[in-house]
C-alpha cells in the first residue's frame, strides 16, 4: 500500500517522477550503506583491495547525488510542488547530501584501513570499531527504512540510537587514549583507528539527520536541534 | 469538530474515500482585530444550499485568498460579503456578517452605500464605456465625494498612481477605457475600485484573463494595497495564492475546510482535503 499516494495525482508524469526520485534516494542509500559495511570490513580484515573499491565507488555516489538534486530541482521548476509533495522534494535533496557525507565518511575510513594494512595493524581498538560500525549501521539501515515507509515514530526511534553511539564513542577514545599513553610506539596507528572511530560517529550523525527529515515528510514539523515542540 | 485528520502520508487510502468535513474549519479562522466577520453564514441558491454554516474572520489589512475547487462556493461566499448576491434571483444569505461590527445585512444598511466601502474586482476587466478620467471619476462623483473638478482630478490621479496605472495613461485620460490592454484595463477597474476610497477590495479571480507579465504587476499591486485596505481574493491558481496572501482558505463543496497562514498551507496543511487539492490529488 502507497501510503505516500504518490499514484493519487492526476498527472500520470508527477506520479512517475516523485515515485522516481525517491526510489533513486533509495537506491543512493544502499549503496552507501554497502560502502560503509565495506570500509568496516576492509579495516577489520586489513583488506586494502576491498579499501580501494570504496575508494572507487565513492565518485559514483557523488554522481548520483548530483543526478538526483538536478532531478529534484527540475521537478521544482516544472511541478511547483506543494505540501507533503514539497515536503518529500526537500527531505529527499537534504537526505542525499547526508548519504553523500556518509560516502565520504566511508572512504575516510577506507583509507585508514589502508594505511593501517601498510604499517601493521594497530594493537587495538578493533572491537570498537567492530560495535560502533555494528550501531551506525543499523541507525543508517533503519533511518532509510523510516524513509521508505514513512514512518515518523520509527524515525524518531532511530535518533535516539544516536546518544548511545555518542556515548561509545567517548568510551572508545578515552580507551584509545589510554593505549597511546601506555604504549606510545602505538600512537600512529591508534590514531588511525580514532579517525576511523570518528568517521563512525559521523556517519551516526548523519543517520540522525535523516530521521529528522523523515519526521518533517510525514508530519510537517521541523524538529533539529532538539526543536522537539 | 472532527478530529485532525492523521497526516495523508500516513493513511493508506485515498483523500476522498473517507473525506469528512470538519464541522468548524481547522486551523485559524478567527482573527482578533477582524474588519469582516462570517458567523454561521449559510447561502441558498433556491433548494439548493452552497454555503454550510461558514465561520470566518477577515482581518484587518491582510490578504485572504480563497481557494477551491469549482463550485465550492468560493465566489459565493465573495459575493455575500458586498451583498452582491441581493441582485441573484433566490438567494437567500442567512447568518451574521458584519463589517467593523455593524451587520451588513440588516435593512437600515443601504447596498450602494456598502459596496462603496466594500469594492470588487470581477474577472473579467469591465471598463465603462467612457474615457480613463471618466471611469476613474465615476464613483467619486456618485458618492460626491469631490466637490471641484481639482480635487476630482487629485482624486483620479492617485487612484491610478495606486494602481499603478499613471506614469501609462497620464497622457491619454481622455481615451476610452476600452482602447487599455486587458492588464491595464483590469488595473484601471482597481482604480476604480479605489477611487471611492472602500475599506476592503474583494477579487474574484482578477487575473485569469491575464497573461503573466499582468498578472504579475497585479500581484505586485495586491501587495501594496494591503497596507492600506482590506483584500479578500478569490483565485483558482494556487501559486498566486501562496505569493499574495497572509492567510488561504480552503472550501470543499460548500463548507469552509480550512484557513491557515498561507505559508503553512502550502508546506503542511492541517486537513486531509486540503492536502488533496493542493497536490493536486482531485480527479
Amino acid at each position: 500500500m502507497d501510503k505516500l499516494q504518490l499514484d493519487q495525482h492526476i498527472s500520470k508524469q508527477f506520479n512517475e517522477d516523485l515515485e522516481d526520485i525517491k526510489t533513486s534516494m533509495l537506491e543512493m542509500g544502499g549503496l552507501v550503506e554497502k560502502q560503509v559495511g565495506d570500509a568496516i570490513k576492509a579495516l577489520e580484515d586489513a583488506d586494502s583491495g576491498l579499501a580501494e573499491r570504496v575508494i572507487e565507488v565513492e565518485s559514483r555516489i557523488d554522481e548520483m547525488e548530483m543526478d538526483i538534486d538536478e532531478t529534484c530541482i527540475t521537478l521544482i521548476a516544472r511541478r511547483q510542488p506543494a505540501a507533503s509533495d514539497l515536503r518529500l522534494v526537500v527531505a529527499v535533496t537534504k537526505t542525499i547530501r547526508d548519504l553523500e557525507r556518509i560516502g565520504d565518511e566511508a572512504q575516510k575510513i577506507a583509507k585508514m584501513a589502508i594505511k593501517l594494512s601498510e604499517e601493521g595493524n594497530a594493537p587495538r581498538g578493533y572491537m570498537e570499531v567492530r560495535h560502533i560500525g555494528n550501531c551506525v549501521r543499523k541507525m543508517l539501515n533503519d533511518s532509510l527504512d523510516a524513509f521508505s515507509r514513512f514512518d515518523a515514530e520509527a524515525a524518531i526511534a532511530t535518533m535516539k540510537d544516536d546518544r548511545q553511539v555518542d556515548m561509545d564513542y567517548k568510551t572508545a577514545l578515552r580507551e584509545m587514549i589510554t593505549y597511546m599513553m601506555e604504549d606510545p610506539r602505538s600512537i600512529s596507528r591508534s590514531m588511525n583507528i580514532l579517525w576511523a572511530l570518528k568517521s563512525l560517529e559521523r556517519v551516526g550523525d548523519h543517520a540522525k539527520n535523516i530521521c529528522e527529515q523523515v519526521v518533517y515528510l510525514v508530519q510537517g514539523r521541523d524538529i533539529r536541534r532538539g526543536n522537539h515542540s | 469538530m472532527t478530529n485532525v485528520p492523521e497526516p495523508l502520508l500516513k493513511r493508506g487510502v485515498t483523500a476522498m474515500d473517507n473525506a469528512q468535513y470538519p464541522d468548524q474549519a481547522v486551523g485559524e479562522p478567527f482573527a482578533d482585530d477582524h474588519k469582516m466577520s462570517l458567523r454561521n453564514v449559510n447561502v441558498f441558491y433556491g433548494d439548493k444550499q452552497a454555503i454550510f454554516d461558514v465561520n470566518i474572520d477577515i482581518a484587518r489589512n491582510e490578504v485572504i485568498a480563497m481557494i477551491g475547487p469549482s463550485g465550492c462556493g468560493k465566489s459565493t461566499l465573495l459575493r455575500s460579503i458586498n451583498r452582491m448576491n441581493d441582485t441573484v434571483e433566490g438567494c437567500v444569505v442567512s447568518g451574521e456578517l458584519t463589517l467593523d461590527g455593524e451587520d451588513i445585512y440588516t435593512a437600515k444598511m443601504d447596498p450602494v452605500a456598502l459596496r462603496a466601502r466594500v469594492g470588487m474586482v470581477f474577472q473579467k476587466p469591465n471598463p465603462f464605456p467612457k474615457s480613463i478620467y471618466d471611469n476613474v471619476a465615476y464613483g467619486p462623483r456618485l458618492h460626491g465625494l469631490a466637490s471641484r473638478r481639482a480635487e476630482l482630478d487629485e482624486i483620479v490621479e492617485t487612484s491610478l498612481t495606486r494602481a499603478g496605472l499613471w506614469t501609462e495613461v497620464k497622457d491619454r485620460l481622455d481615451q476610452p477605457g476600452t482602447s487599455l490592454s486587458g492588464g491595464q484595463q483590469q488595473r484601471l477597474c482597481i482604480a476604480r475600485a479605489i477611487a471611492i476610497s472602500p475599506e476592503m477590495i474583494l477579487m474574484d479571480e482578477p487575473c485569469s484573463a491575464l497573461d503573466p507579465i499582468a498578472t504579475a504587476k497585479i500581484e505586485e499591486l495586491i501587495t501594496e494595497l494591503s497596507q492600506n485596505y482590506t483584500i479578500a481574493i478569490v483565485t483558482h491558481s494556487m501559486q498566486q495564492a501562496a505569493r499574495v496572501s497572509h492567510r488561504t482558505a480552503y472550501f470543499h463543496l460548500g463548507h469552509l475546510i480550512e484557513v491557515n497562514e498561507t505559508e503553512k498551507v502550502f508546506t503542511a496543511p492541517e486537513h486531509e482535503l486540503t492536502e488533496a487539492y493542493i497536490t493536486g490529488r482531485f480527479g
